[in-house]
């Protein structure tokens, strides 16, 4: 071989080697980007998934207290009439005695009558308000007229604080039984809200 | 003499060569690990795909809460009306009721 082909063979070897030197580094920075481009995505799909997660989060409990406060406003809503209705009915009971005199005249008579059934004995005394005197005895004749039995009716001397009923004692005054518009009334509400609140409710 | 002279010369550009290469090479993979870096950190630092995300997320949620306040908001009102009608008729049942007859 000449010198001129070796030298030629030499530098050949050099520029191939040179080449491949290159082209290695060039597919290696290649591989480097795209490492590097793929691990870019992840970050951004993690923090996105995150973000998501605690996104989703917080809809859930903003919705949640969004459904608390639209129930509770829809709650109020039944409450207020609820209380309303039971408002106006106190107003209406407290003024019933004046305004229908006969009507109340037969309801404290039942009221007596419901007193004395739920108590034994013949003999009663019964506290009724400062504004019924003017009517009691009547009212004890139509109860005597009602029971059609012989029973004796005292009214005590002590004057009952309500709106309108009436508290039937045994003679001895160790059993009674209270019957008044409040104590009806107190009862009535412990017991019948889901009633008040059906009708109320009623849609048709 | 001077064919080996000229070899060795020959030698020493091959190797100049070679060198520029891996030095080509080393300069080329410097800079596209300092790219790489770069695409990570602008990754790790830039938050505008996920400021836009919430945004919409945010908005969506908001949406979500005003239509479900709105339907109890019609729901109340709804019972509102029908507790209006039905008022003197449950104030008349209470009283019928504590009175034990019909008024």
């Amino acid at each position: 071989m000449s010198i001129e082909a070796l030298r030629l063979e030499i530098r050949k070897a050099a520029e191939e080697e040179a080449k491949r030197i290159l082209e290695d580094a060039e597919q290696k920075a290649k591989n480097m980007l795209n490492e590097a481009e793929q691990k870019a995505k992840n970050i951004i799909e993690k923090k996105i998934q995150e973000t998501m997660r605690k996104l989703e989060e917080k809809e859930k409990v903003e919705l949640a207290i969004a459904r608390i406060d639209g129930k509770k406003k829809v709650l109020d809503i039944k409450s207020k009439y609820l209380e309303n209705v039971l408002k106006e009915a106190e107003n209406r009971l407290n003024k019933l005695p004046l305004e229908n005199p006969e009507l109340y005249k037969n309801v404290l008579s039942d009221f007596i009558i419901e007193g004395i059934k739920n108590l034994e004995g013949t003999k009663f005394v019964i506290k009724i308000t400062p504004r019924d005197q003017s009517i009691i005895n009547e009212v004890i004749n139509i109860v005597k007229s009602k029971l059609k039995k012989n029973i004796e009716i005292t009214v005590s001397s002590e004057f009952l604080n309500a709106s309108g009923g009436v508290i039937v004692y045994t003679e001895d005054m160790r059993l009674y039984y209270i019957n008044t518009f409040e104590s009806r009334l107190m009862k009535f509400k412990s017991e019948n809200r889901g009633k008040i609140l059906d009708i109320l409710l009623k849609s048709s | 003499m001077s064919a080996i002279k000229e070899l060795i010369e020959e030698e020493k550009n091959a190797e100049k060569i070679i060198k520029d290469a891996e030095e080509k090479a080393n300069q080329l993979l410097l800079n596209t690990k300092k790219k790489a870096d770069e695409i990570i950190k602008n990754a790790e630092n830039d938050d505008s795909v996920i400021k836009e995300l919430i945004l919409r997320k945010e908005q969506e949620i908001i949406e979500k809460r005003n239509n479900i306040l709105k339907n109890y908001d019609n729901e109340a009102e709804e019972i509102e009306n029908i507790c209006k009608k039905n008022f003197e008729y449950a104030v008349k049942f209470v009283i019928d009721s504590v009175l034990g007859v019909s008024t």
